[in-house]
């Protein structure tokens, strides 16, 4: 299946998806920065996928700059779309283009810590579990049902960067899998739900 | 600690408008200890991004598991702060019972929600020409003017709170010594001058770039109290104070 990434910055989960894309099924037809420096765009080039950057900066409005981006996506007709640390919440009508077949990763227990900063939040939350939660994209901002979910234990000793790194290694062995199953046919996105193998989830 | 008890030492960066913080606050509202709240600022791309999440504490815990988490993104211009972003959303037994959410554009002189759960329609709000803030980032609004026009008095804001924008007016009225854990700590009182139903009496500290330590707001017969327990700059190094 023919799919493209946006990413944001250093794309490790981007990393782990080319590693793992012969296992999953998935050639990248493409990698799509809002960021010209984001060094997901260097492990990209690496392995010879192409690449492109929109700067969000350089657009008066999201609708504009989502315009363009999608623009760029629809010449490659990918059959997924993958936001891998994609640091910019999209427009109703992007959204709507693509739902069913984009997915997000997004480091918190969603409906907890949306948005940014997570790991150090749920510290100072006194959580006591965190984790990692994959859902597909819909036009409301916590409507997209969620997919799967990796959870960790929060340490005594954890700070949000320890916290980060353990939870990433749950992203990159979470994201390839959730992938695959998308890949396979086995993961559809049906009346605002994520069915796999016939079930809800 | 009870008490202002460690300063390691003070360092406050001037090429920031703001020093990224974590500062606990107890929330009562008539009188009674109802929440913690955890606000944090941090800075990302020339943005600013401030968190605050609230959960209920202490005996009411047992009877309802409630938590509201709020958070803002914004920026600085000439103007001072202005609006980027803002979130609330709250639950009630683990489940969503209200999330709106809010693009703001002050160039565009414009508010637009952004879909969820509970707020199943875009709506655009037009705004009046100038910097727009929202309810969180309001409080760093006045924060900055105390600290960038400590000559003016009057300071005034466009807030949009994902349900409308409404115009605030503050007032710097006098310097207040107040009391946290018998400590005295030396404070500008402001006060919010243009609604009756909505009163708001924000304690800034005069060191520490203006941190709010004492916020009273009072919404109909309800008053709720914010009080600051303790605050450290992000770097545990640089400076923590416990109150």
């Amino acid at each position: 299946m023919n799919g493209v990434v946006l990413i944001s910055g250093s794309g490790s989960n981007l990393q782990s998806i080319i590693d793992n894309s012969d296992d999953i099924n998935l050639t990248i037809d493409c990698v799509i920065s809002n960021k010209a420096n984001a060094y997901g765009l260097q492990r990209a080039k690496q392995v010879g996928i192409p690449v492109c950057t929109i700067e969000h900066s350089q657009f008066p409005s999201r609708e504009k700059f989502d315009q363009e981006l999608s623009n760029v996506i629809n010449t490659y007709n990918p059959k997924i779309i993958i936001l891998a640390g994609f640091m910019r919440i999209l427009s109703t009508e992007f959204t709507k283009k693509y739902c069913g077949k984009m997915l997000n990763i997004h480091p918190s227990l969603l409906p907890k810590f949306q948005g940014l900063n997570t790991h150090q939040r749920a510290i100072e939350a006194g959580e006591k579990k965190h984790g990692v939660s994959i859902h597909f994209v819909t036009e409301e901002l916590d409507g997209g049902p969620i997919i799967a979910q990796s959870t960790i234990e929060i340490l005594d000793d954890d700070n949000a960067e320890s916290l980060a790194k353990r939870v990433l290694i749950e992203e990159h062995k979470l994201y390839p899998k959730v992938i695959h199953w998308f890949t396979q046919g086995r993961l559809k996105f049906k009346n605002n739900k994520a069915v796999l193998d016939g079930k809800i989830l | 600690m009870k008490s202002l008890a460690l300063i390691l030492f003070i360092y406050f960066n001037n090429v920031l408008a703001f020093e990224p913080h974590t500062a606990n606050y107890q929330l009562s509202i008539n009188g009674i200890n109802i929440a913690k709240e955890i606000r944090t600022l941090h800075e990302l791309d020339n943005q600013y991004f401030y968190t605050a999440n609230a959960e209920t504490s202490g005996v009411l815990s047992l009877i309802k598991d409630y938590s509201i988490a709020a958070s803002s993104i914004f920026s600085i211009n000439d103007k001072g702060v202005d609006g980027v972003n803002y979130q609330i959303m709250e639950q009630e037994n683990g489940k969503v019972s209200k999330n709106r959410a809010i693009d703001i554009s002050s160039k565009n002189n414009t508010v637009i929600s952004i879909l969820t759960k509970t707020q199943p329609k875009i709506i655009t709000w037009k705004a009046e020409q100038g910097n727009i803030v929202d309810p969180l980032s309001l409080f760093l609004a006045i924060s900055y003017d105390l600290t960038n026009k400590p000559n003016q008095k009057d300071f005034y804001y466009q807030v949009a709170n994902g349900k409308s924008i409404k115009q605030h007016h503050y007032q710097k009225s006098k310097n207040v010594d107040i009391k946290i854990n018998n400590r005295t700590f030396k404070t500008i009182k402001v006060d919010r001058m243009d609604s009756t139903n909505n009163k708001s009496q924000i304690y800034y500290l005069t060191e520490y770039r203006y941190l709010p330590v004492i916020i009273k707001q009072t919404k109909g017969s309800k008053k709720y109290l914010y009080k600051i327990k303790d605050f450290k700059i992000s770097e545990v190094e640089k400076l923590q104070v416990t109150f």
